[in-house]
């Protein structure tokens, strides 16, 4: 099957309409890397997000609202990342991929496609997230938990498009931190960690932990959060919860890893990254 | 179809394929010094610039550059007038078999034109999407580092050459 048609449309409203138009041939481009890599099956024609008016990022009361073509370079460049939730979002996209791709990558399309080692997913369910679709009709939000539930891009295939992700405001509170082990810098993810820690009074008042890789969908590690809520932090209170986590997954064995190895590897990628987001608190005081 | 874009600041209508690379797209209208490398976005030996900044064009759809500016290596200098960048890359010997230099001075001219004191740390960073299977990247970080200080000079001293 070849590409046909290429539209770019100016605003959503254009964009739905194509996708109804195309019936289920034509397939929405955001960053078009994975569009590009891999032709979909029985693709007949291209709706290019790239103009539609969803590239951007504004401050807003109730959090940070980021257009779904939006690229991923923006979480390093924005000056509102850098301090954010202790820099967690930097961390991630500074960890994802290599600085052309980040250009092309956008916020979008990385959490929509998940694969095993896509590292947006992962952040997102530490943040707690939420997630803004449209179609010809209605709007729908999702919780992150609800989104990352299964594959989100099947869910959306009925002419609905991502249109915004809805990050929560700053908590001066929280510090989080994104930890990626993979054999270079850049390399895909073997495993990936993302932790927020909420602290008040020195009591860890609230925890949310995601990690990557393991299973075919990123997963919160529910059994640590436990461990570390309404807890005062210590190295030992951390490594338990670290070995909790890791106990709660049954890691993928994927062509570069054992699932062995990467079982191993998970109570210590956690801890390095619960560590790095405690530690971030300490700098703040010092 | 028929787009419109820019390519080294000439305006051009191309006649594509909708389905094309911008990668096959240039290098069919005689831009070679874009390379073909792994077709995946994993070297970086097919970096051009869009809008100014550095993208794999394996990875790009021609059409999607309808109405923009892509820079290849060709826009930057030429035999006779060398842009900085290409000149510290050749006084620093960071270049062997060449093939991911268009790639490589791309990425870093895209890094000074925001930053043009940039550190160590930056530099890799900025080149962590360049592959080189020659140099072992020292004198490459050396020729970037080299190439923001001949910049600087140029700019001081209003040198035409690499002013493009
Ligand atoms: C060499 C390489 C290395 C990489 N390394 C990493 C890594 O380490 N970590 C990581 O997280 N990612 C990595 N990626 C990126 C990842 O594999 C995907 O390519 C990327 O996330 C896709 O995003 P995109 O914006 O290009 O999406 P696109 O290719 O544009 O879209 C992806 C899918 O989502 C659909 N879609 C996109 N936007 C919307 C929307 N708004 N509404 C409805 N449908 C939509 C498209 O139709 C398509 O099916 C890497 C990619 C490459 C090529
Ligand atoms: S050919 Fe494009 S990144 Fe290798
Ligand atoms: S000089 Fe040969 S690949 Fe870099």
């Amino acid at each position: 099957m070849s590409i046909d048609d290429y539209f770019i449309p100016r605003n959503v409203k254009d964009a739905l309409l194509l996708l109804e138009k195309g019936e289920k041939g034509y397939y929405i481009l955001s960053g078009g890397t994975s569009l590009a890599f891999s032709k979909p099956k029985g693709i007949k024609g291209i709706v290019d997000l790239s103009r539609s008016g969803l590239d951007y990022i504004k401050k807003q009361k109730d959090g940070i609202h980021i257009g779904a073509a939006t690229p991923v370079s923006e979480l390093i460049k924005n000056p509102l990342f850098s301090s954010y939730f202790g820099g967690v979002a930097k961390e991630a996209a500074l960890n994802l991929a290599t600085t052309p791709l980040r250009n092309l990558i956008t916020i979008g399309g990385n959490v929509l496609r998940i694969y095993l080692w896509s590292n947006l997913p992962v952040l997102f369910l530490s943040l707690g997230a939420r997630f803004k679709t449209a179609s010809k009709n209605d709007d729908a939000f999702f919780e992150a938990d609800e989104f990352f539930s299964s594959q989100p891009l099947p869910r959306l295939k009925n002419g609905r498009i991502l249109k915004e992700i809805i990050l929560p405001p700053d908590d001066k509170a929280a510090k989080g931190a994104f930890l990626k082990f993979s054999l270079t810098k850049t390399d895909f993810a073997l495993l990936n960690v993302a932790a927020v820690l909420w602290i008040r009074k020195g009591k860890c008042t609230k925890a949310r932990i995601a990690i990557g890789a393991a299973s075919p969908l990123p997963m919160r590690l529910i059994k640590a959060e436990e461990v570390l809520t309404n807890a005062v932090l210590t190295q030992e209170v951390i490594s338990t919860a670290a070995k909790v986590g890791a106990q709660s997954i049954k890691p993928l064995r994927d062509f570069r890893v054992s699932d062995d190895y990467k079982s191993r590897i998970a109570p210590a990628l956690i801890e390095s990254c619960l560590i790095s987001a405690w530690k971030k608190f300490h700098k703040d005081n010092a | 179809m028929k787009i419109k874009l820019s390519i080294n600041k000439k305006k051009q209508e191309l006649d594509i394929l909708p389905g094309e690379k911008l990668l096959d797209v240039l290098r069919s209208r005689g831009y070679h010094s874009v390379k073909e490398g792994c077709r995946e976005g994993n070297c970086g030996a097919c970096v051009v610039l869009l809008d100014g900044k550095p993208v794999n064009s394996c990875l790009v759809f021609a059409a999607h550059c309808q109405e923009r500016q892509i820079t290849t290596l060709e826009g930057l200098g030429s035999p006779g007038s060398l842009h900085p960048l290409q000149e510290a890359f050749v006084q620093s010997g960071a270049i062997q078999c060449g093939y991911c230099t268009p790639g490589m001075i791309l990425s870093s001219k895209a890094l000074l034109d925001e930053n043009p004191d940039p550190s160590d740390d930056e530099i890799e960073i900025a080149l962590d999407g360049n592959l080189c299977r020659c140099t072992g990247y020292v004198q490459i970080l050396e020729a970037v580092k080299k190439g923001a200080k001949l910049l600087k000079k140029v700019k001081k001293t209003g040198d035409k050459a690499g002013g493009k």
